[in-house]
C-alpha cells in the first residue's frame, strides 16, 4: 500500500499524481487505462479541493453534539491510498468534509442525464466531472467515520472485474 | 499547450499540441476569441496532438463553441484518438458538436 495525505489545495496535486503515475506503473496497466486514472483522480480530487471544505459544500446533516468533537478533525486534509496488484490499480480518496457521495445517482443526476442530449444553446457546463469519474472508472463510496471514502477501480483493459 | 494557427479561406484551423486542463484551458478560450476578433468565428480545432483533456478543457471548449455560433460562426473537431476521443464519446461533446475524422472531412464541412 502507497498512502499520502495532503493538505487539500491545487499545490498537493502534484503529489498525488505522481503517487498514482507510479503505482499504475507498477501494476502493468496499459497506457490508455493510466491516462484515464490521471484524469478520474485529477477530476476526484480538483471536486475535494474546490468543494469538499468551502461554505459551497452541501450541507452537512447536524450531528450528534456527542459525536462532533470525535467525527470533526481540524483538519482540510484529502487522503490517497494505492492499492496495486497485478494488471489493476485501486485508489482510495479521503476527505472530512460534509457527506458528499459522487457516485449515487442523485435527482440532480436526471439534470446531468438531460444535460448530455442537450443542444449546445441549452447545454449547461456543470457535472462533467462526475460523468468522467463515473464513466472511466469503478467507483464507488461509502461515509465512514465522518469521512468520504471513494475507491476508484482501474483494470486493465479488457482485464477481469 | 502550444497551438498552430492557419487560415483556410474563411475558416481557422487552430492544431492544439499537449494537455487542454485546468491550467491551460482559458488559452484555449483566449485563441478562440482571438480568431473571432480578426473577423473569423468558423474554426476547426485539430486535436490529433492533444494528449489529454479534462473536465476544465471541455467547459472551455463549451464556452467558446457557445460565443461562436452567436457570432454566426462555429467550432468543429477533427483527428480525435485514444484518451480524448474517449472523453468526446462519454462527455456527450461527439454528439453536441460536429467531429470528423480528418482536417480535409472538417474543413469541407465547415
Amino acid at each position: 500500500m502507497y498512502a499520502l495525505r495532503l493538505p487539500a489545495r491545487e499545490s498537493s496535486l502534484p503529489d498525488l499524481m505522481r503517487l498514482a503515475q507510479d503505482c499504475a506503473g507498477r501494476a502493468g496497466l496499459d497506457e490508455l487505462t493510466v491516462q484515464r486514472v490521471e484524469l478520474v483522480l485529477e477530476e476526484a480530487l480538483a471536486n475535494i479541493i474546490h468543494h469538499a471544505y468551502s461554505q459551497n459544500a452541501p450541507a452537512a446533516p447536524a450531528a450528534p453534539s456527542a459525536g462532533l468533537l470525535d467525527e470533526t478533525p481540524h483538519t482540510c486534509d484529502v487522503a490517497l491510498d494505492c492499492a496495486v496488484e497485478p494488471g489493476a490499480l485501486t485508489l482510495t480518496i479521503t476527505d472530512w468534509g460534509p457527506p458528499f457521495d459522487p457516485v449515487r445517482p442523485t435527482e440532480h443526476d436526471a439534470d446531468l442525464a438531460a444535460n448530455l442530449e442537450a443542444d449546445l444553446d441549452s447545454r449547461a457546463p456543470g457535472g462533467l466531472g462526475l460523468i468522467l469519474i463515473r464513466s472511466m472508472s469503478q467507483a464507488a463510496y461509502r461515509r465512514e467515520r465522518g469521512a468520504n471514502v471513494l475507491t476508484l477501480r482501474f483494470p486493465h483493459e479488457g482485464g477481469d472485474c | 499547450m502550444e497551438f498552430t494557427k492557419t487560415i483556410e479561406g474563411a475558416v481557422c484551423v487552430l492544431a492544439v499540441m499537449g494537455r487542454m486542463d485546468t491550467l491551460t484551458a482559458p488559452e484555449f478560450e483566449a485563441q478562440c476569441a482571438a480568431c473571432a476578433a480578426e473577423g473569423t468565428t468558423r474554426i476547426v480545432v485539430d486535436l490529433s496532438s492533444l494528449e489529454y483533456i479534462s473536465s476544465a478543457g471541455l467547459r472551455s471548449i463549451l464556452a467558446s463553441a457557445k460565443k461562436l455560433k452567436a457570432a454566426g460562426g462555429g467550432l468543429s473537431f477533427c483527428c480525435l484518438s485514444g484518451i480524448v476521443a474517449e472523453v468526446f464519446a462519454v462527455s456527450g461533446f461527439s454528439k453536441l458538436m460536429p467531429v470528423f475524422p480528418t482536417r480535409q472531412d472538417a474543413l469541407a464541412k465547415a
